[in-house]
């Protein structure tokens, strides 16, 4: 991985190929990603309450996003520096959530004594 | 390639002048503009933010001049407003941001890390032309008619009201954010992926690492800034935005996703002026730099840390006390780092064996003003005492303590710590002092009235104000006359040295780091032989003649050409 | 040794680089590179995602009125099943990539590229509605609401639709494009594209594209529930 690691009798006939991933996975991956589909349209239709709704088609969208991540983006069997570079947007993003603290406090009012 | 790791200390080449080298294997313009060299990219950006600086410059000057009188004699409010603007949209987006990265990175990089090349030559060229693009657009509006919005486009002003050419704008920052993009994309996979063997990362020179943290916060940040500067600017033309009140929009969210970027863009603009400091104090201290790590450690938690402090320029902007008080009490941690590095160069000096040449002068001013522009930002950071000097030019002054104090400082040590290197020739020692000199002592008097001036309460933007202010500005601009100068004089002395100046030699400086001991200017493709790397960073601990190696010729060292350094 | 020579005792690659030192090193760097890319691209929609869920959290009763009566889910539902089977279909031209077999890697590029227009086609048919409805925001703007709500905040719900999956039109377009000339490279037998890694790159993209779209879909479709 490191490019320290490149001694001179690594032979690149077979033009370095990473990782095949099979056809079978692929398709695996496909079924189980529209039958989550199908399971956030049925969610729709059950009443979990707005917090509870909005969690598990969040929940499900996170799953299928995943699973594209890994199957079809072939990240999973990467490298571990191809998985950091994977991972790192989608783990920086919940950080701009913070402004919703902006948007939940706004309301309250200062304590008294505070002014 | 090479198994055997090469001794710090053999060999060094006498006859590489006669070789071809990067600047001068082809002469074509087709050969400069078609490149692929990270070396002639490095150039012709050196080239395009040399005019934006001067531009930017030209329009301080006219804001400084305006400002001498408190009438306003010079030009109308709305030509200052016009005038203001576009120093602060030239400086930073088109100077700051891409000044240290896509000169001095560019060009060190690869050479730095034993690489012929950086990771996407092409990709590298494509960056220069987006930035080239976007820069002739923004300013041919900001010319032909001009944008009075203030560089941060705060909304609804800027999607709605103002009557400027503010969209076409828009749209040359967006392409200049690609092009800076690109240039994060290309040095992180670069700097995985390109290192010589035998590099780890605990034996990079800090230079890079800093680099390295600078490119994770543009690939973070910039595409939050373009996806919002987009929005504003799709609000202007198609009505399709969410910023207006009056459909129900929220100008405060603007705010949020502007700084979001904005923040963390302010150590994409310091960081690799910091890195570079690093390469310049441990070469002319002659010293290892002091805990390696934790400079590494700092400059990484500078990038994570920058990214959650964004709402300390809302503080009285309508957003909500609770957030105030987070933004407020993570500010201040993000002192923590930045001190940690200040601690660390005093350290390093001390009992190093210091030598004051031109890029060591400019080195300690950056340490000086860098630290009063870091505590400055404390009190900014602190929630009350920002409302008493929120909008005034106090910050006006605290953050041109960091912008041009540190990051230009940091720039034009960089610029002559390397000028031999990418030229082959010295500048003359004896100006570059007295310009850093100048620098320094205009620096000052410019910026720190202005301190005075914001704490009496003179707002920022302003251009009409009470009589008992004029001293201040008055000071402030002969200070800019002598700031304007110690920038004149190195464009002038380095024009001069491309022909005049005395050769250079591998090293003129006895400095460690690969990219010493190529050929000064390099080869088209930097190494003959890739380097294997068995050193530590910044190895002054041996004679630093032995840290001088070249692998092209198998010639003995030879002790006059390396001891040129001797002081 | 000189570079030339180490080259040619490794049996250097056509389409290697003269920058890398080997295939690996080369293969591993595109990947890295555009994943590097990708984050940006996340971060591109982040912004936007952001904003949608400030707006939603404030005016919930008009933006979930807006998405359940004027949003079609049987026409969400089935681009989303397109798109998904464009990215299979994509995954298995990088396969067959791997494989260096052209004639099914073409098929497979040109199956995606159809997904995509089909993509296109029912996200025009769903826009050419909202236009006639008057939901696009601006001065035509109109909306009526069946619960009473109050429809100030109505006209953000549309600028955010808008935006978001107009943002995302023009991503796939894009692909559409780089798919068509990945295509005629590929057919012309160009040398670049013999070997899997642009194809691998574009997949990459692609794939992305699709991910957007499975947040895109319940956030303006589906959610909260209950229709």
């Amino acid at each position: 991985m490191e490019h320290g690691s490149h001694s001179s009798e690594i032979a690149y006939t077979d033009s370095g190929a990473a990782h095949i991933t099979p056809p079978s996975t692929y398709f695996k991956t496909y079924v189980i990603l529209l039958v989550l589909m199908v399971a956030t349209i049925a969610a729709t239709f059950r009443d979990f309450g707005t917090v509870g709704n909005n969690a598990i088609a969040m929940a499900i969208a996170t799953t299928k996003a995943t699973l594209v991540v890994a199957y079809f983006m072939q990240v999973k069997g990467s490298s571990r520096l191809t998985i950091m570079w994977a991972l790192i947007g989608f783990v920086t993003l919940p950080f701009m959530w913070a402004t919703m603290v902006d948007y939940l406090t706004r309301d309250w009012i200062p304590h008294i004594g505070w002014q | 390639m090479s198994a055997e790791a090469i001794p710090p200390g053999i060999v060094l080449e006498r006859e590489s002048a006669s070789r071809p080298n990067y600047l001068n294997w082809s002469h074509s313009v087709k050969d400069w503009l078609l490149t692929t060299d990270h070396k002639r990219i490095a150039i012709l950006y050196l080239v395009s933010i040399t005019i934006m600086f001067g531009l930017g410059g030209i329009a301080a000057m006219a804001i400084r001049a305006e400002l001498t009188s408190p009438h306003g004699h010079l030009m109308e409010s709305d030509t200052y407003n016009k005038m203001f603007t576009m120093h602060g949209v030239v400086m930073i987006f088109f100077f700051l941001v891409p000044s240290i990265p896509a000169t001095l990175g560019n060009f060190l990089l690869p050479l730095m890390l034993g690489a012929r090349d950086l990771a996407f030559p092409r990709l590298n060229l494509l960056s220069w032309y987006l930035f080239t693009l976007g820069g002739v657009i923004a300013l041919g509006a900001m010319i032909c008619g001009g944008v009075d919005t203030g560089w941060t486009f705060y909304t609804p002003y800027s999607s709605i009201y103002s009557n400027s050419n503010v969209a076409v704008t828009l749209v040359g920052l967006f392409i200049a954010g690609f092009s800076s993009i690109v240039t994060g994309i290309n040095f992180i996979a670069t700097i995985h992926k390109m290192r010589a063997p035998g590099l780890t990362w605990t034996r990079l020179p800090l230079f890079i690492w800093a680099h390295y943290a600078t490119s994770i916060i543009i690939v973070l940040g910039t595409p939050v800034v373009a996806v919002t500067l987009g929005l504003v600017l799709v609000e202007r033309t198609l009505h399709i935005g969410i910023f207006d009140p009056a459909i129900g929009g929220d100008p405060i969210l603007f705010q949020h996703m502007f700084w979001f970027y904005s923040h963390p863009a302010v150590y994409i603009m310091i960081l690799p002026a910091m890195g570079v400091i690093n390469e310049v104090l441990a070469c002319f201290c002659r010293k290892r730099i002091f805990g390696y790590t934790f400079v590494c450690g700092s400059t990484l938690a500078i990038a994570v840390f920058g990214f959650m402090v964004w709402g300390h320029h809302m503080f009285v902007t309508g957003q909500s006390l609770y957030t105030g008080m987070i933004f407020s009490a993570l500010s201040f941690i993000v002192a923590v780092p930045s001190a940690i590095k200040v601690f660390n160069w005093t350290a390093t000096i001390y009992k190093g064996e210091v030598w004051f040449s031109a890029p060591m002068i400019y080195c300690l001013g950056f340490i000086g003003l860098f630290t009063i522009g870091g505590l400055t930002g404390l009190y900014c950071s602190s929630l009350s005492v920002d409302v008493h000097i929120n909008m005034t030019y106090f910050v006006v002054a605290h953050f041109h303590y960091v912008m041009v104090g540190g990051a230009t400082l940091g720039y034009l040590a960089g610029l002559h710590f390397w000028w031999p290197k990418m030229t082959g020739r010295m500048y003359p020692e004896g100006w570059a002092k007295v310009a850093a000199g100048l620098a320094f002592v205009g620096f000052n008097l410019t910026f720190f009235p202005q301190f005075i001036l914001g704490y009496l309460g003179m707002p920022r933007r302003y251009h009409y104000y009470p009589a008992e202010f004029q001293i201040w500005h008055v000071l402030s601009t002969a200070g800019s006359s002598v700031l304007a100068l110690g920038y004149a004089i190195p464009l002038v002395y380095f024009l001069w040295s491309l022909k005049y100046g005395e050769k250079a030699g591998p090293n003129p400086w006895g400095a460690a780091g690969l990219e010493w001991t190529v050929a000064s200017p390099p080869t088209q493709f930097n190494f003959d032989e890739l380097p294997v790397v068995t050193w530590e960073a910044y190895n002054y601990d041996v004679p630093h003649e032995n840290a001088i190696v070249d692998h092209s010729k198998n010639v003995l060292p030879d002790a006059e050409g390396a001891s040129h350094s001797a002081h | 040794m000189s570079v030339e020579a180490a080259h040619d005792a490794h049996g250097h690659h056509p389409v290697q680089y003269h920058q890398f030192e080997d295939m690996e090193q080369q293969n591993e760097t595109y990947i890295v590179g555009m994943w590097s890319f990708l984050v940006t691209e996340i971060m591109f929609f982040g912004g936007l995602f952001l904003a949608y869920s400030i707006f939603r959290m404030n005016n919930q009763a008009i933006f979930t009125e807006a998405g359940h009566r004027y949003l079609e889910v049987d026409k969400g539902a089935f681009n989303t099943v397109v798109l998904l089977t464009s990215s299979l279909s994509m995954a298995m031209c990088v396969y067959y990539a791997q494989k260096a077999d052209r004639v099914k890697q073409l098929l497979c590029l040109g199956f995606t590229l159809l997904c995509s227009f089909v993509f296109l086609g029912v996200k025009a048919m769903e826009w050419s509605k909202e236009f006639a409805e008057h939901h696009l925001p601006g001065a035509n703007f109109a909306y009526v609401s069946d619960a009473h709500l109050s429809t100030a905040k109505a006209q953000i719900f549309f600028c955010l639709y808008f935006a978001m999956t107009g943002l995302h039109a023009i991503h796939v377009i894009v692909g559409i494009l780089l798919m068509v000339v990945l295509g005629v490279l590929i057919a012309a037998r160009r040398p670049g594209v013999k070997y899997y890694m642009p194809v691998e790159m574009f997949g990459l993209y692609w794939h992305f594209v699709d991910i957007v779209w499975i947040f895109l879909f319940p956030l303006f479709y589906l959610i909260p529930g209950k229709r």
